[in-house]
């Protein structure tokens, strides 16, 4: 009994000692981290930059994937070089105008994190200010310098690709705080001028804090780099320069042109004494910079993001482009056919333009081309490798036993197309797992760099060193230096201009800069609203085209297949030294055999229908989207859209 | 000390000294003279107690102090019975056809008789919904009390329903829950990981456990303060009661299957709408099947679902013993559930023991304790698909509608080279599909993992101990202290296998002619090892919440003034940790249930989660009333919750009820004969809600193994990321709803119809609120925003029941109906864009109700078929022409016809529905929208379809009973609203799967071969904007006969003969039959829509309850 009472008595004891909240006080969120303890240590706020990447790149799978945090082929789809998908900024029975039909990539808030334009920014901002901040005392004074470099340089490409977008956008440098009220930070849309010039100045300070070429490649390799800002600098002011942006870009003295020239020769010395340059010395190289591997520094990547190589699904950042462009008979994705504009596109062996008087026939497309031809396309019987089977090779041709009878198509390769592309695939990918083969996106290249170069060359009238640049593009692959390597002798800035963007179709086709080039010159249609670049260049506009292919057809109707394994034996190995034979091989195994036979139903078709591109002149830069509008009412629309009540937008992004 | 410890010896000693005469007698009922077993016979103001044996015959001691017997049996009235110096004694008893109004009934932290009762409180008739066959007690609540809501269940084995009470509102972004507070015994049921109510236990709670169920719907629920705004279900276990060893055992044998499947189409419907489908969208040959083909696809008749569907078994066994002495009283139980499967393989069973004593320690001390065990295993095959498209819903419960519109014409095996194999299914007429492929149909084959030893395993084991040490304090009447303390501790362990698929795959089918099997050549299979989401993985999750309380109670009556009050302090906390494992590339056959074969560890998945949460409150309840006449009760909770900022943590929460039992004045008594009861009662109170997830109110930076850029050799790896929370809100603190409920209790006629009224008026203000859709919310700031306390709602509404129960001799009826009506109105809310009606009156608005229009586009009835469907040339230039007219005489430059987006005529196509144009721009700086501008588009051009989404529903719930014989059913009817056909869109990209669409679509429109289609065709559904518009809506009108159970009580004397004390048969069923289906072909039924990923399951039960 007495125990009982004690028992009692301590209960009471227990129970209001229980009373006093410090228990409560005591707990803690077991995953999660306060601020004062990741920016004072160097390992997490490593951990928060290493999400701050994964926020921007984790979704470029694919280098025709275009767009920081989007990563998606729209942009890619509405150039010649992909056929088959119409966007809707080229689909003629489509006509975007109202704010409700912009692009929404300018983001809306929502209480969870979003993965958005803004949020990367506030991201970015959050770690300059805390790399200040007291709470930082521990970490190292060089970390903190690479760790403001680093959010310096993101936060450059992401205004990059919002004034790309948009034009002119709010710049908000500093971590505000959200409110309905706060006049202070409805902050309107800057001019697309002073965006530009924000977005070099974030460089200017990232080249300054950054190394041009990080030690300890194992663990850093692929962080952004001086190198890369200032490279970076020259794109940025390029673009500025280029006639979306710049009124006065017909004036070859124009200050955009010269800035943009000082800033690419700039970078050529400062990244070349750093040791960058073009990677290899011939076209053979030039096909495997891409996977030179993810810890070995490679000379041509400026901006490089690495894929996984691992062999498992939830590791990483796997690859979509190696499955893409493996056809059928490669166990792969089914492959990415090449238009017909595209292989017409590429110049002779000799760097000399295609034309029917210097010998070109589209039939047989694979005779005397650029080195880089073979190597960005793959076609019947070229040797295109796996691993364990170096020497493989498909064929694309199909076959019918009778004009009504089901069609067959060797190895069910079922393209549009008698090439397909096979840029920076790895022959040493394994066909179980294409996805993880061991490719890394070269986002920014070197060849690139004098390309920007040779193209303010030209603008600013210097055609001499315009040309000059696109020699040392071609000398790499092993086109002849005779006739300024098949560039001819040009005579006015408009050739030298449209000299450069033709080398840069084929030097950097297939890699997500053509929409791109498209945009910045406006070359979709002939107006004087686009300021008639089309005509003054000499080009024909995309508006009216449409992305064409073709197939290798047996000539006679039968029901097996026309060709014998001896007459697939072929080994077109451009490295070869018997190369040309070997293609006259495929030239007379294709007079035997096949004919070019029109596509079935045509490649471009919204609903049953063929369509030709039809891009109007306000797509070139978007309008922010209505639910940006109705919100931030003190944002203007962009001339050429209609705001969210509907009336023309006023903002102008030429200036 | 010593002095009381005498005191108290002195008083058990008591008894012992004084005289002591025995009083036989025996119990009847009033009407039949029937002998009652059972009664309960104790003497007025003692708690000791007997109970009378088979033959109604007691026999009590009683001290001279003692003349009045108290009986009481359930199921009749309790009787007062004075007596003088008989020594035998017979006592009547009535039936009650009204509820005992001297009930007692659970109340929070406490009981009051139920003719106390002041607030909203209702109780579930356990008697009425214990032959139910259902997998939950959840699920026995439907229709049982107006203002619960009761939804899901019955359908995949594992799926509960979900309960809840009222309004309940959730503006907030996340951390939202509507689930109502569930009390077990005083201990508060949440969720050791979230902190929020949790139905886990009370849904594993087998009924024959449970003695009562109520429901506090109001302000009477503010006694749990900051969690009592989604209302309170309170629930007490069954204790033992004195008497000789009780023995009952129950047992259900059931029997499940779908009430029906949605009708799809056979091979050959499918091949002609596929046809239809991508001629319609252009597509080349290789698309269609040709007709030898659709001929070969009469023969053929693959039924995926049907392989392996069948009626399945479950059943359901508890046994429980209750019984003791003056002294100590005891429950045991246990009972046993196993259900059987439908689909795939399965072995569910669940294990639940209870064990409880209540033990006088001493005079005045008291102690309860309760032991509850449960353990469930559930072993069953894995078959998930990581595939989301049309009728798949991906995940690990979506094979049910992948295979029933899995087309007809594809095999899950055939006989290549000799050898029957698993095969890749072809996703549509064109698709050889891709076997590696992560997300997609043709990597997936339901019977090839269904015998690779693909699995998942569950054993869930938990146990909660309950101790109560209650100590009446002998110097003070009617003072009382009580200590609780509950436990409860829970262990999961999961375990998926997924093995890899050995898959055919038929690599020429892509091409016209070559569709079928039968068409693929030896070498045109190619075999492939899907490993894409073979993997192992373990979760193992171990909780432990804890609850203590203490209490001081007092309870006395001072002449007709009758006081209770109780105070508490109680203290929380919840802990849970996770391990996570995940090994990639097991080997077939080789795997025998540990890691050693399960393949290689994916160490950046492999997790430990840790969680705590802990709350502090402060409670009390004060009743006072005057001759049960006149009554007044007050709690009142104050919480203290790591939810919200330390200064933030309290909240504090009263509430305040009085009631008026007016037919128990003398001037009521005298005149109204025929009202037996009218008692009116109205609540007031501050109820709280913390809906919103922890730690807000603190920047943090979630660290995960994945979220992190590789960089060097870990180059396009996984590496560890640190994500930046929501930008916090210090400020966060609890909202506020103010209850406010006025009530009727009425019984007329003999107390033969009772009527229940209550209405509530409930505001909220200072609601957790998502603000990142408000006006002038800069975008340009980034991140996100926590929520702040801001929008206020006021939500009112009616309940009613009305039940009629009357007896003619033998025979008894009830007939109760239950309803209720709700609506609210947003009081205060964030601004918002100007917009169309469609938008501006249906969102949550400042001034909006909850009960909107229903909007819509408005078919175009013009057209040749006057059904708003284009399906001449004509047609499209009328309707071109219609909208070019609009555009013209919209008096804005350069309006152009514009159909969806579509902006040249050619765009149209026959097939395809068209709708009236109603409205053009609108004008946000004036706020007017404008007329007709020949656009069309969604919100701009929809008009009111309906004036109000309103659904009315009644339940009625039906008992029959005549001698032995009981039937009951409920029978729900519902209409208002809105219906809408199941119109599914099928995706056209090369990773859509090709689907066989529900039987009415076979008269899809087709311009070639159906030109008198009724429907529009599905390939241009997101042309004309699938189903928003008129055009699919449907009668609303419902009636469903839901359950049904009819049950036999054997004769006494029988069963005596057997030595048993009763036996009881049932059947009962629920899910049964709907009287009216309003769906074409009546292609599915009214429980399931067609891309439900697993059927509403219809029960059939026998059942026996045996008490010994």
């Amino acid at each position: 009994m007495k125990k009982l009472f004690y028992i009692l008595t301590a209960a009471v004891l227990i129970a209001s000692t229980g009373c006093s909240k410090q228990f409560l006080e005591d707990m803690q969120p077991y995953n999660k981290y306060g601020e004062d303890q990741i920016f004072s240590n160097e390992e997490l706020t490593e951990w928060y930059i290493a999400r701050l990447y994964n926020y921007y790149f984790a979704s470029y799978r694919n280098p025709l994937q275009t767009v920081i945090g989007l990563y998606n082929n729209d942009r890619s789809n509405m150039t010649e070089e992909v056929g088959g998908t119409i966007p809707n900024y080229i689909n003629p029975t489509k006509t975007l105008i109202n704010a409700a039909d912009a692009d929404n990539y300018y983001g809306k808030t929502s209480s969870s994190v979003t993965n958005n334009p803004y949020t990367r920014i506030r991201y970015c901002n959050d770690l300059l200010e805390k790399m200040d901040a007291p709470v930082s005392a521990p970490l190292s004074a060089q970390f903190k310098k690479q760790a403001r470099g680093q959010a310096y340089m993101l936060r450059a490409l992401q205004y990059f690709d919002l004034v790309r977008i948009y034009g002119g956008v709010p710049i908000v440098l500093t971590v505000e705080n959200n409110s309905t009220t706060d006049v202070s930070i409805q902050t309107p849309r800057s001019t697309s001028s002073e965006c530009f010039a924000q977005i070099v100045k974030d460089l200017d300070s990232a080249a300054a804090l950054l190394p041009m070429v990080w030690d300890a490649p194992s663990d850093n390799y692929g962080k952004m780099t001086a190198a890369a800002a200032i490279a970076m600098k020259s794109r940025v002011l390029l673009t500025a320069a280029s006639p979306l942006f710049n009124k006065d870009w017909d004036n070859q003295g124009s200050e955009k042109w010269k800035a943009a020239l000082q800033a690419g020769l700039d970078a050529e010395t400062k990244l070349s004494g750093a040791g960058y340059g073009l990677y290899g010395a011939n076209a053979k190289d030039w096909s495997e910079m891409a996977f030179t591997g993810n810890a070995k520094f490679n000379k041509e990547a400026i901006m490089v993001f690495q894929l996984s190589d691992a062999s498992s699904s939830s590791a990483g950042y796997n690859n979509s482009w190696e499955n893409q462009v493996r056809p059928t008979d490669y166990e792969g994705g089914g492959g990415l056919s090449a238009t017909k504009q595209m292989l017409d596109l590429f110049p002779l062996a000799n760097g000399e333009r295609q034309t029917l008087a210097n010998g070109y026939v589209d039939t047989f497309f694979f005779e005397n081309r650029d080195p880089r031809f073979y190597r960005t396309f793959d076609f019947s019987g070229e040797k295109w490798g796996i691993k364990g089977n170096p020497n493989k090779t498909t064929w694309f041709y199909r076959w019918k036993p009778s004009e009504d009878g089901k069609v067959v198509y060797y190895g069910n390769n079922q393209t549009n197309s008698p090439a397909i592309v096979r840029k920076n695939s790895n022959p040493e990918a394994d066909s179980t797992s294409f996805n993880y083969s061991n490719t890394s996106i070269i986002e920014y290249r070197y060849a690139e760099l004098l390309l920007n170069i040779a193209e303010c060359y030209a603008a600013t009238g210097d055609i001499n060193h315009a040309v000059q640049y696109i020699g040392k593009i071609r000398a790499r692959v092993g086109i002849p230096s005779d006739n300024n390597y098949g560039v001819g002798n040009l005579t006015t800035k408009y050739q030298a201009i449209e000299a450069v963007l033709y080398e840069r179709r084929i030097e950097l086709a297939y890699e997500g800069k053509r929409f791109w080039d498209v945009q910045r010159w406006m070359l979709y249609d002939n107006t004087d609203r686009s300021g008639n670049t089309v005509q003054k260049l000499g080009l024909q506009p995309l508006n009216g085209t449409h992305r064409e292919g073709y197939y290798w057809q047996a000539k006679n109707y039968t029901a097996s297949d026309p060709l014998t394994p001896a007459d697939r034996s072929i080994l077109i190995d451009p490295d070869a030294a018997d190369f040309k034979a070997q293609l006259d091989k495929l030239k007379s195994v294709y007079e035997k055999y096949f004919v070019m036979t029109p596509l079935d139903k045509p490649w471009d078709q919204v609903n049953n229908t063929a369509v030709n591109i039809d891009f109007q002149p306000n797509y070139y830069l978007s309008g922010l989207p209505s639910s940006v509008l109705s919100i931030n009412d003190w944002l203007e629309q962009n001339i050429g859209w209609n705001d969210y009540s509907g009336a023309p937008g006023t903002f102008d992004y030429q200036k | 000390m010593r002095f009381v410890l005498f005191f108290l010896l002195s008083l058990c000693c008591m008894n012992a000294f004084a005289q002591e005469r025995t009083v036989n007698g025996v119990v009847v009922d009033g009407k039949t003279g029937e002998h009652l077993p059972g009664a309960i016979v104790s003497a007025k103001g003692r708690p000791s107690n007997v109970s009378t044996k088979y033959d109604g015959t007691f026999s009590i001691k009683l001290l001279p102090s003692d003349s009045i017997l108290v009986v009481s049996y359930i199921g009749y009235k309790r009787v007062q019975q004075k007596i003088g110096d008989e020594t035998f004694v017979t006592i009547r008893m009535d039936s009650t056809v009204s509820a005992d109004l001297n009930d007692v009934v659970v109340v929070g932290y406490g009981t009051q008789s139920k003719r106390d009762i002041t607030g909203s409180m209702a109780t579930v008739n356990i008697k009425q919904i214990q032959d139910m066959p259902v997998a939950s007690i959840s699920e026995a609540l439907r229709g049982q009390i107006p203002g619960l809501n009761v939804s899901g269940g019955a359908q995949r084995p594992g799926e509960l329903a979900s309960v809840s009470i009222r309004q309940q509102f959730n503006w907030g972004k996340d951390g939202g829950n509507t689930a109502p507070l569930i009390v077990i015994d005083d201990v508060l049921q949440v969720d050791p990981q979230t902190g929020l109510p949790s139905l886990d236990r009370f849904n594993q709670l087998d009924l024959s456990e449970v003695e009562s169920i109520t429901v506090l719907r109001d302000a009477s629920a503010a006694i749990y303060g900051s969690r009592a705004s989604q209302g309170v279900i309170v629930i007490k276990t069954k204790r033992g009661q004195a008497g000789a060893p009780k023995v009952t055992y129950s047992g259900k044998f059931e029997h499940n299957d779908a009430v029906s499947h949605s009708k799809v189409m056979n091979a050959r419907q499918y091949g002609e709408y596929s046809n239809s489908f991508n001629k319609a969208l252009g597509r080349s040959d290789d698309y269609q099947y040709s007709e030898q083909e659709l001929n070969m696809m009469d023969t053929l008749n693959y039924d995926w679902l049907g392989n392996d569907w069948r009626s399945a078994g479950t059943m359901q066994h508890s046994l429980d013993i209750s019984g003791g002495s003056d002294n100590a009283t005891y429950f045991m139980g246990a009972s046993y559930y196993t259900q059987g499967a439908n689909l795939g393989a399965q072995d569910f069973k669940r294990w639940t023991y209870r064990g409880g004593a209540d033990v006088k320690l001493a005079s005045g001390l008291h102690l309860g304790a309760t032991i509850a065990a449960a353990n469930t295993n559930v072993e069953k095959s894995f078959t998930k698909i990581n595939f989301s498209d049309g009728f798949a819903n991906g995940g690990e419960q979506n094979d049910y509608s992948v295979l029933l519109h899995m087309p007809k014409y594809i095999p899950w095996q055939y006989n290549i080279d000799g050898v029957t194999q698993y095969i890749s299914p072809p996703l549509g007429s064109n698709r050889a599909g891709n076997v590696k492929g992560n997300n997609s149909l043709s990597n997936w084959n339901y019977y090839a993992l269904l015998n690779n030893g693909s699995k998942t395993t569950n054993k869930n084991f938990n146990y909660n101990v309950n101790f109560s040490l209650a100590y009446d304090v002998p110097f003070i009447q009617g003072l009382s202290f009580k200590l609780n303390y509950g436990l409860s501790q829970a262990a999961t362990n999961t375990e998926q296998v997924m093995m890899p698929q050995l898959l055919y795959q038929a690599t020429n089918i892509a091409s016209a002619g070559q569709h079928l099997f039968s068409e693929t050549a030896d070498k045109d299979w190619k075999a492939t090892n899907n490993t894409s989401n073979s993997r192992v993985t373990y979760d193992n999750t171990t909780s432990k919440s804890e609850q203590s309380n203490f209490f001081i109670n007092y309870n006395r009556s001072f002449g007709e003034h009758n006081i209770s009050a109780m105070v508490s302090v109680e203290k929380a906390t919840n802990e849970l940790e996770d391990r996570y494992q995940i090994y990639e590339n097991p080997t077939a056959g080789i795997y025998n249930g540990t890691s050693v074969s399960a393949g290689t560890l994916v160490t950046d998945n492999t997790i430990t989660y840790k969680y705590e949460s802990g709350s502090l409150s402060y409670l009390g309840r004060a009743a006072y009333n005057y001759k049960h006449k006149y009554l007044l009760d007050f709690v009142f909770r104050t919480d203290a919750s790591t939810v919200f900022a330390p200064e933030n943590y309290w909240g504090f929460f009263p509430g305040l009820s009085a009631g008026w039992v007016i037919s128990d004045e003398d001037f009521f008594k005298d005149h109204i004969r025929w009202v037996d009861l009218l008692k009116i009662r109205t609540s007031w109170g501050l109820t709280g809600n913390n809906n919103i997830k922890a730690w807000k109110w603190l920047q943090t930076y979630t660290a995960e193994t994945n979220k992190g850029f590789g960089f060097g050799t870990n180059g396009g790896l996984y590496v560890t990321g640190a994500t930046p929370g929501a930008t916090p809100n210090r400020d966060v603190h609890w909202d506020q709803t103010l209850q406010r409920n006025f009530g009727l209790d009425m019984e007329f006629l003999k107390s033969r119809l009772a009527v229940t009224f209550d209405q509530y008026f409930n505001s909220t203000t200072d609601m957790l609120t998502d603000m990142s859709g408000a006006l002038n919310t800069p975008i340009s700031v980034g991140g996100a925003f926590a929520e702040q306390n801001f929008a206020a709602v006021n939500a009112w509404g009616t309940e009613l029941s009305i039940t009629w129960k009357d007896q003619k001799g033998d025979f008894r009826y009830s007939i109760g109906i239950n309803t209720g009506l709700s609506n609210y109105k947003v009081k205060k809310y964030y601004d918002l864009p100007f917009d169309y009606p469609s938008e501006s009156t249906t969102r949550k608005a400042e001034g909006n109700y909850g009960i909107v229009p229903v909007w819509g586009f408005k078919t175009w009835k013009q057209t040749s078929g006057g059904d708003g469907m284009l399906r001449t040339d004509a047609d499209i230039d009328n309707y071109w022409n219609y909208l070019s007219q609009n555009a013209a005489n919209s008096g804005v430059e350069g309006a152009t016809p514009d159909f969806m987006g579509i902006t040249d005529k050619s765009g149209l196509k026959k097939g395809m529905l068209v709708y009236q144009d109603v409205a053009g721009n609108l004008d946000a700086d004036n706020k007017t929208i404008a007329g007709p501008n020949g656009r069309i588009e969604e919100n701009e051009d929809y008009v009111k379809l309906k004036k109000s989404n309103r659904s009315y529903g009644l339940s009625t719930n039906i008992n029959l009973g005549w001698k032995s014989l009981s039937l009951y059913t409920q029978i729900a009817t519902s209409w208002g609203g809105t219906n809408y056909l199941d119109y599914i869109k099928q995706g056209t990209s090369s990773t859509n799967a090709m689907w066989s669409q529900p039987i009415y679509l076979t008269d899809m429109y087709d311009e070639d071969t159906n030109p008198d289609g009724k429907y529009p065709n599905i390939a241009y559904y997101d042309d004309f904007g699938g189903t928003k518009s008129d055009f699919f809506m449907l009668p609303t009108f419902r009636m469903v006969i839901r359950t049904l159970s009819v049950g036999y009580t054997m004769p006494t004397k029988l069963v005596k003969k057997a030595k048993l004390n009763s036996v009881r048969f049932f059947l009962s069923g629920n899910n049964l039959w709907d009287l009216y289906n309003p769906y074409p072909k009546k292609f599915r039924n009214m429980y399931d829509p067609a891309d439900v990923g697993y059927p509403t399951l219809r029960t059939w039960a026998l059942g026996v309850n045996i008490g010994f």
